[in-house]
């Protein structure tokens, strides 16, 4: 056994290392699969299954005497998986290669565990791995379950080092009070720890993909997120929600066509001209936490009015952020639902009107139809919105294959589809009659969630429409969905959705028997009830824990009054809270428990007092004995002593509990001086 | 000395209360063993709760006297057993002798049939006659040639021996000394004591002046006051804490038994009836810790020698009243 | 005995306390702090906040584990003792009594003594004992090295111990029993009419059978009638005395001459003989029993010349 360890420069005893106990090791089997079983979704196939093989091996040594592989092996293992790592990364370096390296030593460690230094690396490792997992998910369902698996880690290292291998219900307690006691320290830490702005070095391009709404639209392409029921942002409104048909959460706008493709105007940086807005009606105020989606756009209801902070108003009354969102940004705006715009410039006209290519006879045929008719523009638009409502038109959620001119067969053809293609359809149509128009991408509805008062909105709530400029009234909204399926447009896809799972087509019910046809039996409504519930603690860890930043915390200590939160007035703050907040813990740690015996307490007080004349009481000593020898030491406290010992003992010894309280007041009114007065 | 006849002093003390009663027997004792007043209250603490008593010092201290006077102030049958090599089991408890005239075998009482038995030099008898007499304190009857018979039910043993272990001795082992409730030593007078008895009529002729001052029932009451004494939870705690103290200090061969530890608790008890409380304190515990612990512990060799203080002494002082 | 004055004291009993205990990270701790760092770095770079949550977490539990590591060993009690005496040559034993008046138990304390570590369970408001043997080579008193206590519980990240303490426990270490001669009447001074004779002292030792031997004066009538057969009174003791004698061994160096003398003593323990003991400057008078026995050897340990 060694006696002690050689520190730099120190020498003292220390405990010996040990072999850790059977349980033990067991137990670090277990951890390392807990842990690898974070890892599963981003660590290639044959990487996890090598890794398991490598437990398994070592589980079978260890229980039914397989042979335990030689130096020689091992590092031939480890060598191999590099190999195979850099085939399949190209590098060695990174997050991705990197984790999948430590995943595989995780691995192979479990080989050669022997010593007690070997499992306490492991442990690191563990600990290290865990962390490691939020680079790929910071869901509250993966910080839960990181919690316990750190928790199981820490029993490990108790386990580890209790040599005999202490009962569970102990490591356990200990491993647990631990993790409890950390948790204030953990916090300020948290709190206080200085952010910094930028990163230490280049984050990997793979580390944001981008999300959500596309900037590119063709019919079919909003489809990849109509089964997608990620957040995309959720709202909390100052006052009422408003109703569902007015929810138009404009996010681009498209006006660059090839007749296929929608896309954004190229030459949209040098904008010249300031859009106006003429405000009416009653603002609206409030916040979106929108999930990071790697790109510039910021969601706001038509039309916002007030740009929020970092951000800016771009053409098309959309707003953009500073820098990509990657990570979930929280922001307020206000927009008023009922406004007018401006005089349309030459170059809003230009692109208002933009074709790619000439339309087909029965596309010119329909629209000379329209304009023979039609007196102004407005009504114009209005002949082309009834088209769609009264024409045979279904909206549905799996239209068929389209063709080389998408509009014209969906016009004539399969007239089966959905927002965009009723979108495209219209604005194609309404450029044909030279009515400035363009196409509008976004949400549309939401789903209101009464545990957190807040609104929703998934991916799947990603809509698109129309928007037209009539003379008079500037830009307006034009929603062709709204003609097929008003329900679409007046419950929101989630009802949209739950009316398909019920078995009902869309378009050909009123909006109140759409509701109806949508209820549900009490169990998906227990589901969805649920369902808010965890939506609401999830928004709740995002706002509290995976959005704590730089801002947020500049913010949070401009409320505690540092105004300057220089990183050195921030590392002394830090410094002295954590000091204090430890010397806190030790006094309530370390004191010892104070007697539960109100008798004994009392009678200790009493002892006390006279320590400090000299008269200390052994601990073997009897009160009598005690009060005898304070009255020979002090012969003018015999009285006072003599009464109060004379209490305690019919206290103590007799049961005489009603005299409890005399003895409290006997000795709190027991003050002896520190010179004898006799 | 009073001078009122023997059955009117002792009926008269049969009403009184059992904390004067005690006192003036003290008192009396005290008169014949001067200046020994803690032994004189250890032996009767012990008489009170109902044990044996062994005395042990070096001879001519007063062992012999004190039994004596004991058995007369406290007016009980009173016989004595001088211990020597060649005492056999039936000289103490009895022999059967064929009665010619019955036919029959008639069993003659040995002195064990008293109420106070002074077994002097106890350690001077071969074991087997130590175990009869150890046997018959323990069972308080006795066993002889298939018959057995019940002991008066006030029945005590005062055992004296001599502290070295001398050639010819029988040191009583471990498991019999367990059988005395309290072992106790007399030690020289103080000197004015001393000087005292030197002036003095000589003891022996006091005692025989000596009147019983009560009766078998009186004590009898005692004994029965001293069984319902309060010994709070508290003070049980600290003969708890005693007895695990004994059990594993290093220093000591070996830790006490549960028997012990009851021991403790009888003579606390009677001890607080001696100083006249009806409950038990720490100090009572500590007052009869010596006698009741001393013979059944026992230093590791070596430490014995090394020790400024009395075993029972550091004992309690390495235990905490709770 | 000249002491050597700079000996930090002796002490009787010790309770463990802030002033005595230190604390610093092992081996492992500092690991420990490596793989924190690494983490934390992970952490700033890629603005991972729930990173930077369990990083501080990981933190603060090895900050509060120094408290639990404080805890386990601050307010044992420890006092020393010396076991029984042995002779030179053997290992001296010392038990540490170690006290524990908390209400919690104290696992994984080890107590280092020399160059060796004893590991030492407590359970709540427990007491235990630890052997600690120390090797012997001169006889007289040794003294018990002095000791340390140690302890790197709950996580071993943290090493706490204390300086070391010296207990006033000695142990009495006996002259090896080792000589030539072996225990014979020529050797030893015997008194002549005892030795190797049949012992026959005036003390009542136990009755036996009757040989026809016997003195007739030596039967136990009372007892042989009552048994139905004759029984002979046995007598032994006082009269044969072995004298071991320190000046019958004029040739030896004195520490043979002790050796030899506690070999004799051994031995006549061992046959049941009473010896006495003749050392120049002290006599110990003929006797027998473990503690004559003891008296013997410790006057032979502690002999230090005329």
């Amino acid at each position: 056994m060694v006696g002690s360890v050689r520190l730099p420069g120190l020498r003292h005893p220390a405990p010996p290392d040990h072999m850790p106990s059977r349980e033990a090791v067991n137990l670090v089997l277990i951890c390392t699969l807990a842990v690898l079983a974070l890892h599963v979704t981003h660590v290639p196939l044959w990487m996890v299954l090598a890794a398991s093989c490598l437990i398994l091996w070592r589980y079978l040594i260890d229980n039914l005497g397989w042979r335990s592989p030689g130096s020689l092996v091992r590092m031939l293992l480890a060598i191999a998986m590099m190999v195979m790592v850099y085939k399949h990364y190209q590098s060695l370096l990174g997050r991705d290669p990197g984790v999948a390296m430590l995943f595989g030593l995780t691995g192979l460690k479990a080989l050669e565990l022997r010593r007690l230094r070997d499992y306490l690396l492991t442990v690191f490792l563990l600990y290290f791995l865990t962390v490691a997992a939020f680079l790929y998910s910071q869901s509250l369902w993966v910080g839960g379950y990181a919690f316990l698996v750190v928790a199981l880690t820490t029993l490990c290292l108790v386990q580890l080092n209790q040599p005999l291998g202490a009962p569970w219900t102990r490591c356990l307690r200990l491993a647990g009070g631990l993790l409890v006691k950390s948790i204030p320290l953990m916090c300020i830490l948290y709190l206080l720890f200085p952010r910094i702005q930028g990163s230490l070095w280049g984050v990997p391009i793979d580390a944001y993909g981008v999300i959500g709404l596309s900037d590119r639209v063709q019919m079919g392409s909003v489809h990849g997120l109509i089964a997608n029921d990620r957040v995309a942002f959720r709202v909390e409104f100052d006052g009422e929600p408003p109703a569902n048909r007015d929810l138009y959460w404009r996010a681009l706008v498209l006006e660059d066509t090839d007749g296929r493709v929608w896309t954004r105007r190229s030459d949209l940086d040098d904008d010249p001209v300031p859009e106006t807005i003429r405000e009416r009606g009653r603002e609206i105020n409030y916040s979106v936490t929108l999930e990071p989606h790697n790109q510039r756009w910021l969601v706001a209801l038509e039309l916002p009015t007030v740009t929020p902070a970092m951000a800016r108003r771009r053409a098309g009354y959309i707003v953009e952020a500073n820098r990509k969102i990657r990570n979930r940004f929280r922001y307020r705006v206000q927009s008023h639902l009922d406004y007018r715009t401006g005089p349309l410039s030459r170059d809003q006209r230009f692109w208002g009107l933009h074709m790619a290519k000439a339309p087909t006879p029965r596309m010119q045929q329909l629209v000379n139809d329209w304009r023979a008719v039609a007196k102004t523009q407005a009504e114009l638009v209005q002949l082309g919105f009834n088209y769609f409502r009264e024409e045979p038109f279904f909206y549905t959620l799996s239209p068929g294959d389209i063709g080389n001119n998408p509009v014209d067969e969906f016009l004539f053809e399969t007239r089966r589809g959905y927002c965009e293609y009723f979108a495209t359809s219209f604005v194609t149509l309404m450029r044909m009659a030279d009515v400035p128009s363009r196409l509008v991408v976004g949400y549309q509805g939401g789903e209101w969630n009464p545990a957190g008062n807040y609104m929703v909105i998934r991916e799947f709530d990603a809509h698109a429409w129309a928007e037209v400029w009539l003379p008079g009234r500037g830009w307006q909204r034009v929603d062709p969905t709204a003609a097929v399926a008003p329900e679409r447009v007046e419950l929101g896809f989630s009802v949209l959705s739950r009316m398909a799972q019920n078995g009902h087509a869309f378009g050909v019910l009123d909006v109140d028997a759409a509701r109806a046809a949508a209820q549900s039996n009490w169990w998906q409504r227990g589901v969805r009830e649920t369902g808010f519930y965890f939506d609401f603690l999830n928004n709740a860890w995002n706002q509290l824990i995976l959005d704590y930043d730089v801002d947020q915390q500049r913010e949070w200590l401009r409320t505690l009054g540092i105004r300057t939160p220089a990183w050195v007035v921030l590392t002394g703050t830090l410094v002295l809270v954590v000091v204090l907040l430890f010397l806190l813990m030790a006094v309530v740690m370390l004191r010892p428990r104070p007697d539960r015996d109100p008798v004994v307490a009392g009678y200790r007080r009493f002892c006390a007092k006279l320590a400090p004349l000299g008269l200390e009481r052994a601990s073997y000593e009897g009160p009598w004995d005690f009060a005898r020898r304070v009255a020979r030491a002090r012969p003018d406290l015999d009285g006072e002593v003599r009464r109060i010992t004379s209490t305690y003992v019919n206290v103590r010894y007799r049961n005489r509990f009603a005299a409890l309280p005399v003895l409290r007041r006997q000795i709190r009114q027991f003050r002896p001086t520190r010179s004898g007065g006799a | 000395m009073n001078s009122k006849p023997q059955h009117e002093i002792a009926a008269e003390m049969a009403t009184v209360p059992t904390a004067k009663v005690l006192r003036t027997a003290i008192d009396r004792i005290n008169e014949i063993i001067l200046g020994k007043d803690r032994s004189v209250r250890l032996a009767l603490c012990c008489l009170i709760a109902r044990g044996h008593l062994l005395i042990e010092d070096i001879p001519g201290v007063g062992k012999t006297t004190l039994a004596q006077t004991l058995a007369a102030v406290l007016g009980l049958d009173f016989k004595r057993i001088q211990f020597t090599s060649d005492l056999l089991p039936a000289d103490i408890i009895g022999v059967s002798i064929f009665d010619t005239e019955r036919n029959t075998f008639r069993f003659h009482r040995g002195p064990i049939f008293s109420s106070l038995l002074l077994a002097d030099e106890i350690n001077r008898a071969t074991p087997k006659a130590q175990s009869a007499l150890l046997e018959a304190m323990q069972e308080r009857q006795v066993s002889a040639e298939g018959v057995t018979l019940p002991l008066p039910e006030l029945f005590f043993v005062i055992g004296t021996q001599n502290p070295q272990h001398q050639i010819g001795t029988f040191p009583l082992p471990e498991s019999q000394l367990d059988r005395f409730l309290m072992r106790i030593g007399i030690g020289y007078p103080d000197h004015d004591a001393e000087r005292k008895l030197l002036e003095g009529v000589d003891r022996r002729t006091l005692l025989n002046s000596v009147e019983p001052l009560l009766e078998e029932s009186t004590l009898r009451r005692v004994q029965r006051k001293a069984e319902v004494i309060r010994l709070s939870p508290a003070l049980l705690d600290y003969i708890q804490a005693l007895l695990h103290a004994t059990r594993s200090a290093p220093w000591l061969v070996h830790g006490l038994s549960p028997r012990a530890g009851l021991a403790l608790s009888h003579a606390a008890r009677a001890w607080a009836l001696l100083e006249d409380r009806d409950t038990v304190l720490p100090e009572d515990v500590q007052a009869v810790a010596p006698a009741v612990f001393g013979h059944r512990l026992q230093y590791t060799e070596d430490t014995a020698t090394d020790a400024g203080l009395g075993l029972v002494d550091r004992l309690i002082r390495s235990v905490p009243i709770p | 005995m000249a002491r050597n004055t700079t000996r930090p004291a002796t002490v009787e009993r010790i309770t463990l306390g802030r002033r005595q205990l230190y604390m610093l990270p092992t081996r492992y701790g500092l690991y420990f702090c490596v793989a924190l760092v690494a983490m934390l770095l992970m952490a700033l770079n890629y603005h991972n906040s729930i990173a930077y949550l369990f990083t501080f977490l990981l933190a603060a539990m090895a900050i509060t584990s120094m408290l639990y590591t404080h805890r386990n060993v601050a307010g044992i009690e420890i006092s020393a003792h010396a076991q029984a005496p042995v002779f030179a040559g053997e290992s001296a034993k010392f038990s540490l009594h170690t006290e524990n008046d908390r209400p919690r138990p104290r696992s994984g304390v080890w107590i280092h003594c020399g160059d060796r570590a004893e590991r030492l369970e407590l359970g709540a408001k427990d007491s235990a004992s630890v052997e600690l043997q120390q090797r012997t080579t001169r006889r007289g008193y040794v003294e018990m090295d002095p000791i340390a206590v140690s302890s790197a519980f709950p996580l071993g990240l943290l090493c706490t111990w204390s300086k070391s303490f010296r207990f006033n426990a000695r142990c009495l270490v006996y002259p090896r029993p080792h000589g030539r001669y072996t225990l014979t009447p020529a050797a030893a001074g015997c008194t002549p009419q005892s030795y190797g004779t049949h012992a026959d002292g005036d003390d009542f030792v136990g009755l036996r059978a009757y040989h026809p031997s016997d003195p007739p004066r030596h039967v136990h009538w009372k007892a042989s009638a009552r048994s139905q057969e004759l029984l002979t009174k046995r007598f032994g003791g006082g009269g044969g005395t072995v004298w071991l004698d320190w000046d019958r061994l004029v040739e030896l160096e004195p520490e043979s001459r002790l050796s030899q003398l506690a070999r004799w003593v051994v031995d006549a323990e061992s046959n049941g003989l009473s010896y006495g003991l003749r050392l120049p400057g002290s006599v110990i008078g003929a006797g027998h029993g473990k503690h004559h026995r003891h008296r013997c050897l410790k006057a032979l340990a502690l002999w230090s010349g005329q």
